[in-house]
């Protein structure tokens, strides 16, 4: 394949751009995403100090800031060997502030970026096909209904967090939070009001569209055979902390400890885009070690809930499609199982009232800190932080594995699929594989702003496409 | 090439001490090379960091500072204690920021000491030299 | 009348200061029923083309860490009445301003080849064309005119709010210009400061006392208030400046020096401090606490690196 000329105006807007090559005869032959944020995050880490990572690396990303802010204090607990003994109530505290992100993060997904797509359907214009659009299609009752439930999951990551973003209290040893009664209180009322019933509407309005609507395009629409990943507490769904189990695709498990993600995780680099792609290195290659994170592998790997609702919901799931299941589109489906179960998972924390509003939530830190994994479920799926430092706690090393970045062999092989579905010599090219196109990724929910360790969630796409001699021969935009 | 080379020395000097010590070198005149250019300030505690960092900024290859003896000298009774204690600091963000600490230079300096004066400034232009021009070349802009 | 026409507008970022602005809430939908907008990434499906040639406000988060950002931030200069830089990465350059720290090549190399789980033995590095990073991180206003900015990481909703708010109705924008420690709970009693001690011993903190004077880093003394310090009264945890210095100050660590060099002089004439070269031993990676938010704004800007 020749070298490409990327037009240096079409680089302006920001897009994450789709790369498309055709062969002699004009039939598609390869296709990828492009990124171009770089910002150098593990780098400019060397030289702090450990305590202060949680509250730097949080800006990784905007959109999902708890996921870094805890995972980073994860690993400084593990820097200081105190990772089995952070006191209950600290981790209670942080585990409410994650769940507080994965009611909020998943929410805006799924109502400002899929629901237009699925009740709009794919083929409604651009204009109308987004929250406004969704506004006249559900009416804005329910549209309010959707705005307090996330919000409540704000609330929970204020109260916990001090910030709804960049938040400031998680610390390698604990948390420096405490909940007031009060604040418990009302937090559980939350919950129980403003979240809990809101999440059966919206179960039911997933089934309808997902199950109902779109059933055929469930089946066939950027389906891929891959491995999946991620955390479970004896086997349970664990969104804070856990093992990491992997499926293969024929449903053989195993698992490791965070802590050896080097020996099973590599990286590879692109040189069409500034975000790497990982692959399982037990599998022996990046061809066969291709997996993917974020909620469809989570409901795939764990074999069960430990929430009531979600546990039903989850054996519900599986009897329709199975374990583990391919078909793309389900992420969907399976963030709001996980809203409930993160809801759920609320209010058993919050009646906890003796563990949740103690004052015990940081312990002394007294060995030597060395090195150390933090891991844990970004709504966008696993996230790693590693770090190694000196005898002070000034870190001389780190290694941060987004979610997102996961998931991008994946996204690619659905996007080659669409085009070469799509694209054929001779005819014409249609708005239509972009819609599609926009779909599969979408359906990845990926974050540019982690992965490459930049921008915002939503992502403008373009489609360029190249021929044999590697000029542009269509460039086609949306914005996601 | 490093013999060619004059620091520019920005200096700022105590009003009551070091500056009437530079006088008095002039009037004695203890040579000293004509590298430094003085700043009179009320007390070395009124050099803001900022001034500092504002000197290097603009091309300076180094700065000094001089102010009254500890413990008892300064006529604002702490202002050379708190100048210390900022300057300590400075220099290890200094430092960081890939500029030698060496090129801040603190010292006490009275009235009476003409002679230290200038010799505090040969000596500091001797080390300049040897490190060379500052790193941070014609200065960045400063709005 | 007709309403303003405003665009709001996403460079190197985060995304959180675009988060944040939907979590203005209320405030917001009065707001949005005020203006034209024009452009806002995260929420609608508007392109860079569809900015107009002649706007009223661009409100711009984001620093400048690549060409396109550096393109953009032009064009909107060029059509722009206002512009407000939104957000202490556009203000200051922000925490990924501690790149600067770094060359470039020491960042990428990093990134593609050197990290423990890469596997990269052809030395595969993203095209030219794909990374184009500026020479070092700049903050928004070093790049272009700025008019007004909105301070914080991301900056609290009540600020956001009050400087658009205060255009629209065509008066100055009013944002506090004093110091933290003035909205901060905590007691003060001595202003004095003994010994830098670090967060990691934070267990020891009584949750009362200001925590300079327990010896734990806290930015109040140089940060702007508005926040309501939320970090300190809320999160029992020390302030990290994400507001910046208040108006007159060029360098918001240089300020903050000058406050610890005073705190721990009152310390020291009651005979309590370590003394100056021992207290500034233990002042551990000053810059990237110091110069957090701020290091492409501040007096050095950057790394000073052998030619
Ligand atoms: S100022 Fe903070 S919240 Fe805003 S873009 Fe920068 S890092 Fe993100
Ligand atoms: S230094 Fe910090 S703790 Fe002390 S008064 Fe100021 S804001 Fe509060
Ligand atoms: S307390 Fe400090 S760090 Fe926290 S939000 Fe306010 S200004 Fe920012
Ligand atoms: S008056 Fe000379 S140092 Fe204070």
């Amino acid at each position: 394949m020749k070298k490409i000329t990327i037009n240096p105006v079409t680089r302006v807007e920001g897009h994450m751009r789709v790369e498309v090559f055709l062969d002699e005869d004009g039939s598609v032959k390869d296709a990828h995403t492009s990124t171009v944020e770089f910002r150098g995050y593990e780098k400019f880490c060397v030289g702090r100090r450990v305590e202060e990572m949680p509250r730097i690396v949080s800006t990784i990303c905007g959109t999902c800031p708890v996921s870094h802010h805890l995972a980073s204090a994860k690993a400084g607990d593990a820097v200081y060997g105190v990772e089995d003994e952070i006191p209950l109530t600290a981790y209670k505290l942080r585990e409410l502030m994650h769940m507080g992100q994965i009611i909020h993060s998943h929410l805006i997904h799924f109502y400002v970026l899929a629901a237009p797509d699925l009740v709009l359907g794919p083929d409604a214009a651009p204009a109308t096909r987004n929250i406004l659009g969704l506004v006249d299609a559900v009416g804005v009752d329910f549209v309010k209904e959707v705005i307090r439930a996330r919000a409540t999951g704000q609330e929970l990551v204020a109260a916990t967090g001090a910030k709804r973003l960049h938040q400031s209290t998680a610390v390698p040893g604990g948390i420096t939070a405490v909940l007031s009664e009060e604040k418990r209180r009302e937090l559980l009322e939350k919950v129980k009001s403003d979240v809990l019933p809101f999440m059966e509407k919206s179960i039911q309005l997933a089934q309808e569209l997902l199950f109902d609507k779109y059933a055929d395009l469930i089946d066939t629409f950027g389906v891929v055979e891959t491995s999946h990943m991620g955390l479970v507490n004896n086997g349970y769904l664990d969104l804070y902390h856990g093992i990491v189990r992997v499926m293969k695709p024929d449903g053989e498990i195993y698992e490791f400890e965070a802590r050896d993600y080097q020996n099973e995780i590599a990286e590879i680099v692109h040189n069409f885009s500034s975000m790497k792609s990982q692959y399982l290195k037990r599998m022996g290659s990046p061809e066969k070690g291709i997996y993917r994170v974020n909620a469809l592998p989570r409901i795939n790997v764990c074999d069960e809930i430990n929430t009531e609702r979600a546990n039903e919901l989850l054996k519900e799931f599986r009897n329709k499609f199975g374990r583990p299941t391919q078909q793309t589109l389900l992420y969907h489906y399976c963030r709001l199982i996980e809203v409930m179960h993160a809801a759920e998972k609320a209010v058993e924390i919050l009646e906890d009232k003796e563990t949740i509003t103690s004052t015990k939530n940081r312990i002394k830190l007294e060995k030597t800190p060395s090195e150390g994994v933090g891991v844990i479920e970004a709504p966008r799926g696993t996230l790693f932080h590693h770090y190694k430092t000196d005898e002070n706690g000034i870190v001389r090393e780190a290694n941060i594995i987004v979610a997102t970045s996961q998931n991008q062999l994946a996204w690619n092989e659905g996007v080659k699929q669409v085009a070469k579905q799509f694209i054929k010599p001779g005819e014409e090219i249609s708005q239509g594989v972009l819609n599609r196109i926009e779909m599969i990724i979408r359906a990845y929910d990926p974050c540019n702003s982690c992965a490459t360790h930049t921008l915002p969630g939503k992502m403008p796409l373009e489609l360029v496409i190249y021929d044999s001699n590697g000029e542009v021969v269509e460039t086609l935009r949306r914005n996601i | 090439m490093s013999e060619e080379f004059e620091p520019n020395i920005v200096g700022f000097a105590c009003n009551w001490c070091t500056y009437a010590g530079a006088d008095l070198a002039g009037l004695s005149r203890f040579e000293y090379p004509p590298t430094v250019k003085l700043i009179r300030v009320m007390c070395s505690g009124r050099v803001d960091p900022s001034f500092i960092l504002e000197a290097f900024a603009r091309g300076a290859d180094g700065v000094f500072i001089g102010g009254c003896h500890v413990p008892a000298d300064c006529h604002y009774q702490r202002g050379n204690f708190k100048a210390w204690r900022r300057i300590e600091i400075l220099k290890k963000v200094l430092e960081q920021l890939g500029i030698e600490s060496e090129r801040l230079r603190l010292e006490w300096v009275s009235a009476s000491e003409g002679q230290k004066f200038s010799e505090v400034i040969a000596e500091f232009t001797e080390t300049l030299k040897k490190l060379g021009p500052s790193k941070i070349k014609g200065g960045v802009e400063i709005d | 009348m007709t309403k303003p026409k405003v665009a709001i507008v996403a460079l190197g970022v985060c995304s959180g200061c675009e988060v944040t602005i939907v979590d203005t809430d209320e405030a917001l939908l009065d707001i949005l029923n005020a203006i034209d907008l024009c452009h806002l990434q995260i929420a609608t499906d508007f392109k860079y083309e569809d900015i107009p040639k002649e706007l009223d406000v661009a409100i711009i988060s984001g620093n400048i860490r690549n060409e396109e950002n550096k393109h953009i931030a032009k064009m909107l200069e060029e059509r722009a009445k206002i512009i407000v830089a939104n957000g202490s990465c556009a203000c200051f350059g922000g925490i990924p301003g501690l790149g600067n720290l770094w060359r470039n090549e020491n960042l990428m190399d990093y990134a593609y080849f050197d990290s423990p789980t890469t596997e990269n033995p052809d030395k595969v590095l993203p095209d030219a064309e794909v990374i184009t990073l500026t020479e070092r991180v700049y903050a928004l206003s070093e790049v272009i005119r700025v008019d007004y900015m909105i301070p914080g990481c991301p900056p609290q909703p009540q600020t956001f709010v009050e400087v658009i708010t205060a255009l629209l109705e065509g008066r100055e924008p009013e944002l506090p210009n004093f110091n933290l420690c003035e909205q901060c709970e905590r007691k003060r009693n001595a202003k004095k400061m003994p010994t830098i001690r670090r967060w990691t011993e934070g267990v020891d903190d009584d949750g009362e006392t200001c925590l300079l004077e327990q010896g734990f880093l806290c930015y109040g003394p140089a940060t702007r208030a508005g926040c309501g310090a939320i970090c300190v009264n809320e999160g029992n945890a020390p302030c990290i400046g994400c507001y910046g210095p208040t108006d007159q100050v060029v360098d918001q660590g240089a300020k903050m020096i000058g406050a610890i060099g005073a705190m721990a002089d009152v310390a020291a004439q009651e005979g309590e401090a370590d003394d100056p070269e021992e207290f500034a031993k233990k002042f551990v990676d000053p810059v990237g606490w110091l110069y957090r938010f701020t290091l492409p704004s501040s007096l050095i800007k950057e790394k000073r690196e052998d030619q």
